[in-house]
């Protein structure tokens, strides 16, 4: 103890007279300043840049980008929360990063997206930018990013009437780059043929290609997917199947590198991917396969090594949760953003660094499950809505062109 | 500098008090300090120079002053091993440094990062970016502009724009 207290003394001693000099931030080695900078929770980050000019600059640089991006990666997400209720159509955000401060620690709203149609939803987030598609007929697509306000807007796809259509939007690291991909499938008969379509960003004359038709039967009501290793994964059918049985259900990736279609082993329990009730996430940056078990309960199952199918082994299994408080019924939500709840009540969102599941609970509310004490705790923040969809972000500077020094190493890219 | 400062301190560079070998350090105004090699060569750049085989004369810091350099030797003689008991107390006598309670705080930790730079002292300068970091979380935009003596220079209308456009990060 005497020696810390040396120390107190030491400050007051060394500290006497005053600094010689203020130095301005801009000031200091960019080294220095990024290092700072890289270090501070998105919203902080954001606040810098409307401090002055030169801070605003200092945000631009495409080296404090990509070192935050990756400082941000390894720590807890930063949710998007899509809400109707109580005002319809808001996105807010709230950071569940440990770097964020006390007072920071709410649900805050964004400003209207700029030149967006006021109807959108969103498709998904990716390396901090999300996937905006505006009302039919026109369904254009937009990237953007909520904390920059930068928006793209991509060609749109109109449909003939006896189609429907579902987009995904991710990003490859080995080609560093992003694109959607539309599967447009027949309303009624998912056995009629499937069309796949790919748009890549960043190039001069971004238009829809088409790659041909898929290879499987679209399952109409798996509306859950995952995003892995520069992949999609999607739950199908094989084609012309025509008796379903619990087992029929492949588990099919995309590559966003080679634009192939490839099988992807599944969990050995045989109903593990059966329509309504299993759904896919990622969690800790694996694939893996929540599904609802007897009495309510939900058995995860995680592939830790990428492709191989001894790997896929049971990792969690969580009780019955059960809602404590009395729902709020009043909810009034557009049919746009209204999506069943396939897959039980309970979907998986992410892990969270203190080994901790994260989940949301009939759009309602966020719940951590704590797998050592197999506890349930509800999470309230200030702010938070009644009803809203839930997207894991990362919260970030990015843009389409910084994803090449940010190497997409995210373990949160999910898509709804 | 003065050239009289440096004549002086180089007749005292290269001493030896008992089996260590002490180093003499010049801040940029004259003061001079004489710092055990042992100590001194947590800093990279004076590591280097030993190496080198250059430290023989006095070693001017350039930018630092001596009441900052003091502040690092402290930091050194904290961090030399066997100094302190344990990892507990270190970080405990550390806290002085990575909190930033006020302006002069905040200036004495710029002056701090300014010669941990320069010196390459790979501890001190952690602390000291952790230290603004942990300064500059919470705060507003408006009270970081308080808070670092800064005025907007955008202009009322991109101003404007800003809050309208950001009105969560103007809130608090």
């Amino acid at each position: 103890m005497e020696s810390i207290s040396d120390g107190v003394q030491d400050k007051i001693k060394l500290r006497e007279g005053t600094p010689t000099r203020t130095i301005k931030m801009e000031c200091l080695p960019h080294e220095i300043v990024f290092n700072i900078l890289s270090r501070l929770p998105i919203t902080s980050l954001v606040k810098i840049k409307f401090v002055c000019r030169a801070w605003c600059d200092l945000t631009l640089h495409s080296h404090l980008i990509s070192s935050h991006f990756l400082h941000q990666i390894e720590n807890d997400p930063c949710l998007i929360l899509h809400s109707d209720h109580p005002i319809r159509n808001q996105i807010y955000f709230l950071d569940l990063s440990a770097d964020v401060s006390e007072n920071d620690k709410r649900v805050k709203q964004f400003s209207a997206p700029p030149a967006m149609p006021p109807e959108f939803v969103i498709i998904g987030s990716c390396n901090g930018l999300l996937c905006l598609k505006g009302p039919s007929p026109w369904n254009k697509l937009y990237i953007y990013n909520p904390f920059t306000r930068d928006q793209l807007e991509l060609p749109g796809s109109t449909l003939d009437s006896d189609k429907d259509q579902v987009f995904e939007f991710g990003f490859h690291p080995s080609t560093k780059e992003y694109k959607v991909i539309k599967i447009v499938y027949d309303k009624i008969d998912t056995l009629k043929v499937t069309n796949v379509h790919i748009l890549t960003l960043g190039r001069s004359s971004s238009t829809w290609r088409s790659i041909g038709n898929l290879p499987y039967r679209f399952v109409h009501h798996y509306s859950r997917k995952a995003f892995v290793n520069g992949r999609f994964h999607w739950v199908f059918l094989p084609q012309n199947l025509v008796k379903i049985r619990h087992d029929s259900f492949l588990l099919v990736s995309f590559d966003l590198a080679d634009e192939k279609f490839q099988e992807v082993p599944k969990p050995a329990c045989p109903g593990a991917l059966e329509e309504g009730i299993s759904h896919l996430a990622v969690l800790g940056g694996c694939l893996a396969v929540a599904g609802l078990a007897l009495h309510a309960s939900i058995e995860i199952y995680v592939m830790k090594n990428y492709n191989v199918k001894e790997s896929w082994i049971k990792e969690y299994s969580i009780g019955r949760y059960y809602f404590g408080r009395d729902l709020d019924e009043n909810v009034v939500v557009s049919s746009r953003l209204l999506i069943p709840y396939l897959g039980g009540p309970l979907r998986v969102l992410c892990l969270l660094k203190n080994g901790e599941i994260l989940l949301h609970y009939m759009h309602r509310v966020l719940v951590t499950y704590n797998p050592k004490s197999g506890s349930f705790k509800d999470l309230s923040f200030p702010g938070m809505m009644s009803w809203f969809q839930t997207f894991v972000h990362v919260g970030s500077l990015s843009w389409i062109d910084t994803a090449t020094a940010a190497t997409g190493t995210c373990t949160y890219c999910q898509v709804e | 500098m003065s050239t009289a400062a440096t004549a002086d301190a180089s007749s005292s560079g290269d001493t030896t008090e008992g089996s260590v070998r002490l180093l003499t350090l010049q801040s940029e105004d004259g003061e001079v300090f004489e710092v055990k090699e042992t100590i001194a060569t947590q800093s990279v750049t004076i590591k280097g120079m030993v190496d080198d085989d250059c430290a023989t004369s006095t070693i001017p810091v350039c930018n630092v002053t001596g009441r900052t350099l003091a502040m690092v030797i402290e930091w050194w003689n904290k961090h030399e091993i066997g100094a302190v008991s344990n990892e507990k107390e270190l970080k405990e006598w550390e806290s002085q440094f990575d909190t930033i309670d006020d302006k002069s705080d905040r200036d004495d930790v710029y002056d701090l990062l300014m010669a941990a730079n320069y010196l390459n002292i790979p501890t001190l300068l952690d602390c000291c970016t952790s230290a603004v970091a942990e300064a500059i979380k919470g705060k507003s935009t408006d009270e970081m502009r308080e808070f670092f003596d800064i005025k907007s220079d955008f202009d009322e209308k991109e101003e404007d724009a800003l809050r309208k456009e950001n009105q969560w990060a103007f809130e608090n």
